[in-house]
């Protein structure tokens, strides 16, 4: 038996790696942004503060999560390096495929190595030597555009940094993160300078004004900040945006400014007296990114509606309404030949448009990561671009990374609690398991001496009338019938005799222990009868069939012709034979009922397994619907060994050796 | 009929659902038998209609089969806000058709070509005509504008399963009202709702269980054929398929996917081919060692024509009574799946309706459950006993 046992075990090897196989690709099948959409449904990229909705740090920990998850994880993000000449000569490209209207882009190289989940701001320095950037979990740090070495870091802030710039001369660096403090750097030593007083709302953007004695930073607070480059002190207060602001710009020769956020409408302030002179293409949509021409004579935006409109800057008016991207535009720049524009966004691609026909004309691969910040170094040679991403490791390690953790009981843990999955499932399995298996046993308690009946009495009445109720029945769908009967049976309107509500009231611990029990039964009624009219059909037709063809046996003949009654003959001699057909449906039942358990526990809201599936399904719970749904497929395994077992017991001829 | 022979027709019934559930030993002789001619000369299947039409039930499940898929068929026709023919403005229109083409073209740019391709003399029959209506709908033009309509035609149910009519919401079922079956929450006729249920309902069984035969029936006849390894991986990947809860694995991919009808064909036909499989491959292995295989082996007919021109067609009467099965089964977890909220937000599916009616129970309008439940019971109960009556028709030892 023991050897049988460690054989069927063994068999038993291929099936459950094709189990986990087949589990992990059903989660490799969802695109990892499904959580950052169900967790951040907000706009933009940019932190905003109380880790709310739209909190990048939050969407790239769910990110990561469901990588870490698949193995995917510990991976170095790079600053992407692209060919701009090749970008500006794509204006010309003419297609030799009718099906690819835009050219690629080319991904020239790759700067900085780093291990941080997301970047955002990014900067050069003027005589594009070195490039300056802003990572999630702090850093600030120096590349080296040539080497690609990182160069200098700089004095790290304790939250994510959204914004960077360099002072014209080159030689300061301010930075500024999701908690409001902005910093000063020298970019000779790496030494901290200033650090300006907190302004409490994180800040988005930062420009320099030409001669680098001033600069100005965009604040979640609606207010555009004017500060003295060398003490950081606030000098002068813009306040207009009644949303955050999300984008500062300053025209080349310094005499206006523009400003732009989520309520949709660039300002340009005069840098005289700092006032509001105009306002440029209301689109009501929050506007990620603004970038100027070098010129200065067009403006362009990255809206959240996922345009990147073009507006000149002289008149106001429209030039260019560039629609290309599927998800929110997040980054814009300008290639100094002023007519070629790079945008970025959420859709993780980036792509170059031409201002004047006002048409796409080439496109960085797909699935480089979401793009958060775009730089085009000063002859135009090259685009910097920063975001998120994650080195994709070949699938089949993921999967071995995830299995043979789950080869040691590890589940991980749930993306919506933290808790241990196995911990959550712990919980839910005597709910689930119980309910069936009572299910189960008053399954085979009615529908067999249904059938034993409906075979003894064959052709009359009563086998007539339980085949048509049997057969009405098994077509009878669960959710219909369950809703039927709360409409009945547990309602004000009809018979409230029934509570339909979890398996417990809510007041249980007031209770007695018979108390307890009686409400425990009373609430088990309707599920109950959910969960076990389905299998009548199968059940009592099987067991009517079976206990058929066992009464024309020639032993049953002799029992009959010793003299034996009829009820022992039937029930002691052709039952017991015809017992075994019936048990081999353990194994296929149980799977059909752990499946339909979903549907009961959801409509009597019954915190079983079946509940806990439902939820993690609709929250994106990937660990707990991988763990979940392997579990189940175990469980499902288990009882097929449990209905061979079985078989020895209902049948002594039948050995297991 | 006399009493004698109803005993008997009872008699015969019982031995026929014996067959239904007894399996894999009758196979053996139906596989048989199916190869031959009776002693009259008969074909196989042409006993298999004979026998077929005198079993009361099964004919009785096949009427309602066919009344359910001309519901699903003519739905656009049935319940709509639209006039099937008119006269409207001097021209003969088919605005009811234009229904058709956005129920069945999937994509938007086709739709609008179709809709707006005009013929010379008269439109085309799929055409919506909104620069005539000049902004109303058809029902708007016809109680404004009544002098510009000839004649016209109108669906029996002149309400669309989205349209909402503000001035009946929670209408209970009435003759006078307008709305047979009442109406829902937002006024939406529930009867409209039902009817075009009808088209999600068929087309996701009709559909999904025949790409599941297909590919069950393909790669069944390859594995019970070929044997050995071919028939140990195929079994393998089966085995682990049926192993997953069957409604949890479809709700597992569901949920990961957009919800659309042909997503959650896709899905079905991912659980459902196995069982497909399982029965022609059996049937399959049967046939195999029979003398007629070996025959055309001998003759050095070719795999293929053997495998499918063969034993095929000898193999395949019992997957005939497994996809009627199948059917009901598909039209069950589709709406489940819409009762759960997986559904496609776009189709009235009957999951969905009573998913939605079922909040305003307590309120007493209980026809949004009762009316879409009673017609996916018998929609099912029509598959389940067409089904059952053709395993009794295919059953030898019910012949006399």
């Amino acid at each position: 038996m023991i050897t049988y046992l460690l054989k069927r075990m063994f068999a038993m090897v291929p099936t459950l790696i094709g189990i986990s196989l087949l589990t992990f690709l059903i989660v490799l099948m969802a695109p990892g942004d499904h959580v950052a959409t169900k967790m951040g449904q907000g706009t933009g990229p940019q932190a905003s503060e109380g880790g709310g909705n739209d909190d990048p740090a939050r969407m790239a920990d769910a990110i990561k999560a469901k990588k870490k998850l698949l193995g995917m994880m510990d991976e170095l993000r790079a600053v992407a390096v692209w060919d701009g000449a090749a970008a500006v000569g794509a204006r010309d490209w003419k297609s030799s495929d009718r099906f690819k209207t835009v050219a690629d882009m080319e991904q020239a190289e790759t700067l900085g190595d780093f291990a941080a989940s997301w970047a955002q701001a990014v900067a050069r320095a003027p005589d594009d030597s070195r490039l300056y950037v802003g990572l999630g979990d702090g850093q600030v740090l120096a590349l080296d555009t040539a080497s690609g070495e990182t160069v200098l870091s700089f004095d790290p802030h304790p939250v994510g940094v959204l914004a960077v710039a360099v002072s014209p001369d080159g030689a300061r660096l301010v930075s500024a993160d999701g908690d409001g403090a902005v910093r000063i750097h020298d970019t000779g030593s790496g030494a901290l300078l200033q650090s300006a007083e907190e302004l409490g709302r994180p800040v988005k953007d930062i420009a320099f004004l030409p001669g680098g004695a001033r600069f100005v930073t965009a604040c979640d607070d609606g207010t555009v900040r004017v500060h003295d480059a060398a003490t950081g002190a606030v000098t002068a207060r813009l306040v207009g945006h009644n949303n955050y602001v999300t984008a500062v710009a300053v025209a080349p020769g310094g005499e206006r400014l523009f400003t732009a956020g989520y309520d949709g409408e660039v300002r340009v302030w005069s840098t005289a007296d700092w006032k509001e002179t105009r306002r440029l293409g209301k689109v009501s949509q929050p506007i990620n990114d603004i970038a100027l021409s070098r010129d200065g004579a067009l403006l362009a935006t990255a809206c959240d509606d996922q345009g990147v409109r073009v507006y000149g800057v002289a008149d106001g008016s429209l030039r260019a309404e560039l629609e290309g991207h599927y998800r929110p535009a997040t980054a814009v720049a300008f290639h100094p030949d002023g007519r070629t524009l790079f945008s970025g966004g959420r859709d993780e691609t980036i792509r170059t448009w031409d201002v004047t026909e006002a048409r796409q004309t080439a496109q960085a691969p797909e699935n480089t990561g979401r793009v958060f910040g775009l730089v085009v170094s000063g002859d135009g040679a090259r685009l910097y671009s920063v975001g998120e991403s994650w080195r994709k490791t070949p699938a089949w390690k993921q999967y071995w990374s995830w299995v043979s953790k789950l080869a040691v009981g590890d589940f991980g843990r749930s993306f919506t609690d933290n808790k241990p999955v196995i911990d959550k499932i712990k919980e839910r399995v005597p709910v689930t398991l119980g309910l069936n298996v009572g299910a189960f046993l008053l399954m085979y308690l009615i529908a067999i001496p249904l059938g034993v009946q409906a075979a003894v009495k064959r052709g009359q009445l009563y086998d007539n009338v339980t085949s048509a109720i049997v057969f009405m029945l098994w077509s009878l769908p669960s959710f219909f019938l369950a809703t039927i009967i709360i409409m009945y049976f547990s309602s004000q309107r009809n018979f409230d005799w029934f509570p339909s509500v979890g398996l417990h009231a809510t007041n249980q611990a007031d209770m007695s222990y018979l108390q307890w029990l009686g409400d425990w039964g009373l609430h088990l009624v309707l599920p109950m009868i959910v969960l076990t009219y389905g299998g009548f059909a199968s059940l009592s037709r099987y067991a009517r069939t079976s206990l058929l063809e066992s009464i024309q046996q020639d032993y049953v003949r002799t029992a009959r012709a010793k003299g034996l009654s009829e009820h022992v003959v039937i029930y002691k001699h052709a039952l017991r034979n015809s017992l075994i057909a019936i048990v081999t449906l353990v194994g296929t039942l149980l799977p059909a009922m752990i499946g339909g358990s979903v549907i009961v526990e959801y409509i009597f809201s019954i915190r079983g397994m079946g509940m806990l599936a439902f939820e993690a399904i609709l929250q994106r719970d990937y660990p707990v619907v991988m763990a979940i749904t392997t579990a189940s497929a175990l469980l499902t395994l288990l009882g097929v060994l449990v209905s061979d077992i079985l078989y020895t017991i209902v049948d002594p001829r039948i050995t297991h050796r | 009929m006399n009493g004698d022979g109803k005993r008997g027709s009872a008699a015969a019934r019982a031995t026929g659902e014996d067959a239904r559930l007894g399996g894999a030993k009758r196979g053996t002789e139906l596989a048989t038998l199916s190869a031959q001619q009776d002693a009259a000369g008969r074909s196989y299947w042409s006993i298999v209609r004979t026998q077929f039409r005198k079993n009361r039930q099964g004919m009785l499940g096949l009427y309602l089969i066919v009344a359910i898929v001309a519901v699903a068929l003519f739905a656009p026709l049935i319940a709509n806000d639209r006039p099937i023919i008119c006269t409207f403005k001097g021209k003969l229109r088919f605005p009811a058709f234009a229904t058709y083409v956005d129920n069945w073209v999937p994509w938007q740019s086709m739709r609008y070509a179709l809709k707006s391709f005009e013929l010379t003399d008269r439109y085309f029959p799929f055409s919506e005509h909104y620069a005539d209506l000049e902004g109303l709908s058809w029902k708007e033009a016809r109680a404004e504008q009544p002098g510009d309509f000839g004649f016209s035609a109108w669906p029996p149910i002149e309400w669309n399963p989205q349209q909402f009519d503000p001035v009946a919401i929670k209408l209970r079922p009435s003759l006078s009202s307008g709305h047979l079956l009442g109406t829902d929450d937002r006024g939406r006729d529930v009867l409209a709702r039902i009817v075009h249920g009808c088209v999600v309902a068929i087309t996701v069984g009709v559909v999904a269980m025949g790409l599941a035969t297909l590919i069950g029936v393909i790669l069944g006849v390859v594995a019970g054929y070929f044997g050995k390894w071919v028939d140990l991986i195929l079994s393998r990947v089966v085995e682990i398929v049926m192993c997953f809860p069957t409604f949890f694995l479809i709700i597992a991919v569901i949920a990961f996917v957009p919800p659309s009808i042909v997503n959650i064909m896709l899905v079905i036909v991912l659980v459902s081919w196995t069982g497909i499989f399982r029965l022609t491959r059996g049937e399959v292995l049967k046939s195999r060692a029979q003398e007629y295989v070996t025959a055309a082996e001998a003759l050095g007919i070719g795999r293929g024509s053997i495998m499918f021109r063969h034993i095929l067609p000898n193999s395949i009467a019992p997957v005939f009574v497994a996809v009627a099965f199948g059917i009901a089964g598909a039209v069950l977890t589709e709406s489940s799946l819409s009762f759960l909220g997986f559904g496609d937000a776009n189709a009235s599916s009957w999951g969905e309706v009573i998913a939605q009616g079922r909040q305003y129970v307590a309120e007493g309008l209980t026809h949004l459950v009762l009316a879409p439940g009673i017609v996916i019971f018998v929609t099912l109960t029509a598959f389940n006993l067409f089904g059952q009556g053709l395993r009794d028709a295919m059953d030898p030892r019910l012949r006399h």
